[in-house]
């Protein structure tokens, strides 16, 4: 704050008299007073600073340094009506320095009512402000001791007497005093908690505690609890946040009082009674929002105890009444299954999944030989009782109650929040059930279950739920016995398909509700089948069933809805899935897919285009596994799914937003038909040179018709980015693929060059260039072997140097492009770029000229060609002597052309430039030093920092630390401060 | 792993289960004998109402280093993740995760799922980290939208 010890004592007096003057107005007329009281609050505030700088540690001594406690100075100054400088001349050494004895302090706040506000509402500034300022300023820590000794002393007083006489009364006090009781206890305890690391300890409130828990139960008839709600939260807000602050004393009473248990020994159910009493009064009344405050401060308060609890449980270590935790157990297994409605009435069970959790973390860490003989079982015993009672809590019935009770969408999101929560205590409660008392139940259950009602499906979707959890976990195909158990009741898979029916059959009702519902049905139900798609290729007798289902739950979808739209995504992922991992077993249904997948490209086809996309791929899968049958047969499939995308396309060919998503369905099946690197079918591999032949040769003519189709849409759209993308894509599908194998998309280099000729010449460059550049890119990669500096120079010339030479240059976009092909040219095959006509003539000299660049980018690509052509491994003997002789004679254009592109960037694209100069210190040291001894005067003036430079980049010889170097430079350069660690 | 580093993530972990933003999920991940992993996260976040994004749930991983909180975590989408300001490699580009930009030991687990959730639909042209989101971002929007939506459906909630 910076006050001098002059400044702070006229401050001081001046505050604290116009504070007396107003508080003796609002003690002798506080209603007509009243709303002086936020000038009041100021001036009290004022008061809390000034006693921070008058107990700054650097400020010398004198009368102010005296002051020890604001709280005395100011009852003080109110039982002196100090109400002007005079009236004080004699006595400030008093009113700073003296105590007030307990008798007066307590007879000053006897006084008056309003008396007694003004106390604790000092009280309570005092301790609010510190707790602010001690998170912006640091040396406070001295003021806390001084305080521990006096304020405290003194509020303590105030406030337990205030207590006391609230315990005492014979009748309900709900003044303005009675809340600022709470307020003040509040804020002090949040004080003391905060200051509880200081060398004097910390400030014992166990008396206040004590009266606290007294005014808790206080009771005035058998309905009224007037300090119970705001107490609760009080004990909330320090079990969440600084339970220690409570002595155990005083916390195994609570805990008799909030359990009617104990967790050592067999308790009298000391006020217990009143607890049950108080639960009922907000059930009965349905005060809900109390409800959820007593459930937070009582699991908070169960947590301080969870290990300990742990121990007792489970351990050889401890001799607890076994009785008595038996008991306890039970009254929390009770409170998990609280018989409301979770989120909506009852929040016991939500935050009951986090005292759960960490008891099951806590026994999953003890160490096998701690444990009791029966700890195992008893474990079991109680985790299986808490699956029970959560499986019924996160059922949808549950969902169902909250959607008609409330429209704001944020109860929904926490009962979703609570059964993820429960999901992830499920996860961690299988490492102590396994599978024998976890998963196999679960399977069983829903296996068990005949179900004729939503009712009941609400209790399979909570089954499968989690058993999706935990399956996720498993490779259920290194699991034999989990196939066994999921096959060894049809009936589990027919409720789990039942279960995606049932919610598709529902979604068509304009009820919102029942759309939620059917939607998580659905999402449930097919996310189950996808997590143990693995099990139908160990037992496929259901497989067909159950696609057939999910087929027929396909057909019912129109996106006439966001909810059939969810449904029909998580339908169609279900089904991508279960065709990709089942692909083998799924051979026999080719004709059906084959049929699907035509009536889903027709035109008047409803399903989305994405449903298209995926579907295509999923039956292209199989299509690559029906090997057995030949290259033929597979011919013949990609024929007919081809020609139905092709009648597709010609029932609409003008309409651009129904041809788009049909080229995406080819360029679908061509990614499918790309053999797994780990398929390992032996028919297939036996059958390969047969399969290589066939799609050479392509009886069928399949790539003549798909390229014919691409060039019939290229006719009509030739400047559509996104259809020259998928074309692209298609004619580029097998050039990453290694010649050997066979694709019915493999067009050869001539097709493949004539394709994108036709499409750079018809489209617009800054859209449509970058597709076929990068086609272009895949092109060079895959034939390099083959290509020649001739072949380059024709393919810089027809792409970027003819027809779009013009906004090639002038779109940096566009400049980069070309930049990073001719890198490409550069990692493969450097020779054809070295030895082709446009190297010296274009490459060279234009771009020496884009070093300078502004776009990231392009720097970025340009200053990657030109450490390429520095120093690049791929060179050959020939290729280091042409690149030598080149920077030999440019090398002085080069290093001036850098490093006053260097010097005129942003200090973020110095690395750019750094790793040119870098691999030419590297590469020419020689003749670098000369280059860069004549480039630097020119670019600005300052000798030393070019000489430092110089002698610096010679010494790091091009290695990283270069880098520093020539950032030292830039910022000297720019009279820029260094503000690196260490500079 | 340092005990300040367990203690702190010991510590976010407890306040993220107590309170975590709706639809997004965070635990770590198991070691390989089953114990937990402090330092690796797996996360989902979800995509905002009324955006393009909002069908999916992205899925995250958090790694955070030994120095933690005086290092930053490390946060990373899976590879080829679509957005200009996500590295090919999945990295976020997010200036409270750069030690030397925002990052401040006392930015909690919570802040950085809504950074991040926040950047999905606010992407910052100015520090592009992979290319073909950060041009169709700035040249070809429909083009964006369209990818976007599409990973959206890829990664459905």
């Amino acid at each position: 704050m910076g006050l001098t010890e002059e400044q702070v004592l006229p401050l001081f007096q001046g505050n604290i008299i116009h504070l007396a003057k107003l508080c003796l107005k609002y003690i002798q007329q506080p209603a007509v007073e009243a709303r002086k009281l936020f000038i009041i609050k100021k001036l009290m505030s004022n008061l809390t600073l000034l006693y921070v700088s008058a107990r700054d540690r650097h400020m010398a001594e004198n009368e102010i340094s005296l002051w020890k406690n604001p709280l005395d100075s100011f009852v003080l100054a109110l039982n002196q009506q100090l109400v002007s400088f005079e009236m004080a001349s004699e006595g400030w050494r008093h009113i700073i320095g003296d105590s007030v004895p307990y008798s007066d302090l307590v007879g000053f706040v006897s006084s008056s009512v309003s008396a007694n506000l003004l106390v604790l509402l000092f009280s309570e500034i005092l301790v609010e402000d510190l707790t602010k300022m001690h998170a912006h300023k640091t040396g406070i820590s001295h003021l806390h001791s001084v305080f521990h000794e006096h304020v405290y002393v003194s509020a303590m007083a105030v406030m337990n007497f205030n207590l006391q006489s609230l315990v005492e009364s014979t009748s309900l006090d709900g003044s303005v005093e009675g809340q600022e009781i709470f307020r003040c206890v509040g804020a002090w305890i949040s004080y003391t908690s905060m200051a509880a690391n200081g060398p004097q300890g910390r400030m014992d409130l166990s008396e206040t505690f004590d009266l606290l828990v007294k005014l808790m139960c206080w009771q005035q008839a058998d309905t009224e609890f007037p300090y119970a709600s705001v107490i609760i939260k009080i004990f909330g807000d320090v079990f969440a946040n600084d339970p220690t602050m409570v002595n155990f004393d005083l916390r195994c009473h609570i805990e008799e009082i909030f359990l009617g248990a104990s967790k050592g020994r067999m308790t009298t159910n000391n006020g217990h009674a009143w607890m049950l009493r108080y639960m009922n009064h907000l059930v009965v009344n349905e005060f809900y929002e109390e409800l959820k405050d007593l459930a937070l401060c009582v699991v908070d308060f169960l947590q301080v105890g969870t290990l300990d609890l742990c121990n007792k449980l489970f351990t050889i270590a401890s001799d607890a009444d076994m009785n008595a935790l038996d008991q306890y157990i039970k009254v929390l297994l009770q409170m998990t299954n609280f018989s409301l409605v979770p989120v909506l009435q009852e929040f016991f069970s939500v935050r009951m999944v986090d005292f759960w959790l960490d008891l099951c973390d806590g026994y999953n860490n003890l160490v096998g030989e701690i444990i009791k003989p029966n700890g195992s079982e008893l474990a079991a015993s109680i985790f299986v009782q808490v699956v029970e009672i959560y499986l019924s809590k996160m059922g949808l019935l549950n969902k169902q109650k909250i959607l008609h009770s409330d429209d704001d969408k944020t109860m929904i999101h926490e009962f979703d929040d609570f059964r993820n929560a429960i999901l992830d205590l499920m996860e961690s409660m299988w490492s102590v059930l396994g599978n024998d008392k976890l998963t196999d139940v679960l399977v069983a259950s829903i296996g068990q279950l005949s179900p004729t009602s939503t009712a009941d499906m609400f209790q399979v979707e909570a089954m499968c739920l989690a058993l999706n959890k935990l399956m996720g976990d498993m490779t259920i195909s290194e699991c034999p016995w989990i196939c066994d158990t999921l096959g060894s009741k049809d009936t589990f898979l027919h409720n789990v398909i039942f279960l995606v029916q049932m919610g598709c059959d529902q979604k068509t009702t304009q009820d919102v509700v029942v759309q939620t519902l059917s939607t998580d049905f659905v999402k449930t139900g097919t996310q189950l089948l996808g997590t143990i798609a693995d099990f139908f290729c160990q037992d496929s007798k259901q497989l067909g069933t159950c696609i057939d289902a999910l087929f027929r739950c396909l057909e019912g979808c129109s996106n006439m809805n966001e909810c059939d739209t969810k449904v029909e995504l998580l339908l169609i992922k279900c089904i991508t899935t279960l065709c990709d991992t089942c692909r083998h077993q799924l051979k026999p249904y080719l004709p059906n897919f084959i049929e699907v997948q035509r009536l889903m490209v027709e035109g008047k086809s409803q399903v989305s285009d994405f449903t298209k996309q995926k579907f295509t791929r999923s039956l292209g899968y199989i299509i690559q596994c029906n090997a057995t049958d030949g290259p033929e047969v597979q011919g013949q499939y990609v024929l007919q799914v081809f020609e139905a995308i092709l009648q597709g396309i010609n029932q609409a060919p003008e309409n651009r937003d129904h041809v788009l998503p049909l080229l995406i369905c080819l360029s679908e099946l061509g990614t499918a038909l790309i053999t797994p690197e780990d398929f390992d079918d032996e028919t297939y591999l036996a059958q390969l040179p047969k399969f290589r032949e066939y799609w050479t040769t392509d009886p069928l003519q399949i790539r003549v018709k798909i390229k014919a189709l691409l060039d019939f849409t290229f006719s009509r759209y030739s400047r559509d980015s996104e259809l020259i993308e998928v074309d692209c894509l298609i004619f580029g599908k097998a050039l990453e693929l290694p010649d050997e194998d066979p694709h019915f998309l493999r067009y050869d280099m001539h097709e493949i060059m004539h394709f994108l000729m036709t499409r750079s010449s018809g489209c617009e460059p800054s859209t449509g260039l970058p597709y076929i550049i990068y086609l272009l890119e895949k092109v060079v990669n895959h034939y390099k072997a083959s290509l020649t500096p001739q072949d380059f120079d024709f393919m810089l010339s027809k792409f970027f140097l003819e027809r779009h030479f013009a906004i090639v240059m002038a779109d940096p976009d566009l400049t980069q492009l070309m930049v990073n092909f001719v890198n490409s040219i550069l990692d493969s095959k450097p020779a054809i770029a070295l030895n082709s006509s446009h190297f010296s003539s274009f490459l060279v000299p234009e771009f020496l000229k884009l070093l300078p660049a502004k776009e990231r980018f392009t720097i970025g690509a340009v200053t990657k060609f030109w450490t390429k052509l520095v120093n690049n491994k791929k060179f050959s003997r020939q290729d280091e002597i042409t690149t030598r002789e080149c920077i030999m004679s440019l090398g002085p254009q080069l290093t001036f052309t850098t490093i006053s592109a260097l010097f005129h960037t942003q200090r973020s694209d110095l690395n750019y430039y750094a790793d040119v100069l870098r691999v030419l210190v590297a590469r020419y040291g020689l003749q670098f030093r000369q280059w860069i001894t004549q480039a630097l005067p020119q670019i600005c003036d300052n000798g030393p920092a070019h000489q430092l430079l110089i002698e610096k980049l010679f010494v790091t010889r091009g290695s990283r630390a270069a880098a520093n170097a020539i950032l030292e430079w830039w910022l000297s350069c720019h009279n820029l401060p260094q503000l690196s660690p260490g500079q | 792993m340092s005990s300040l580093c367990l203690q702190r993530l010991q510590e976010e972990r407890k306040k993220w289960r107590k309170d975590h933003p709706f639809g997004f999920f965070a635990k770590p991940t198991k070691k390989t004998d089953g114990s937990m992993n402090l330092q690796k996260w797996e996360a989902g976040i979800p995509g905002k109402d009324g955006t393009l994004w909002k069908e999916g749930v992205y899925p995250i991983v958090i790694e955070y280093p030994d120095d933690y909180p005086s290092k930053p975590p490390k946060v990373k989408f899976p590879a080829g993740f679509y957005h200009p300001n996500i590295y090919p490699s999945g990295t976020v580009c997010l200036s409270i995760l750069n030690e030397d930009q925002d990052w401040r030991p006392a930015i909690t687990l919570k802040q950085i799922v809504l950074g991040v959730q926040d950047l999905l639909d606010s992407p910052n042209p100015n520090s592009p980290a992979q290319e073909p989101a950060w041009r169709a971002f700035s040249k070809n929007i429909k083009e964006y939208e369209r990818k976007v939506i599409e990973q959206a459906r890829k990664y459905t909630k």
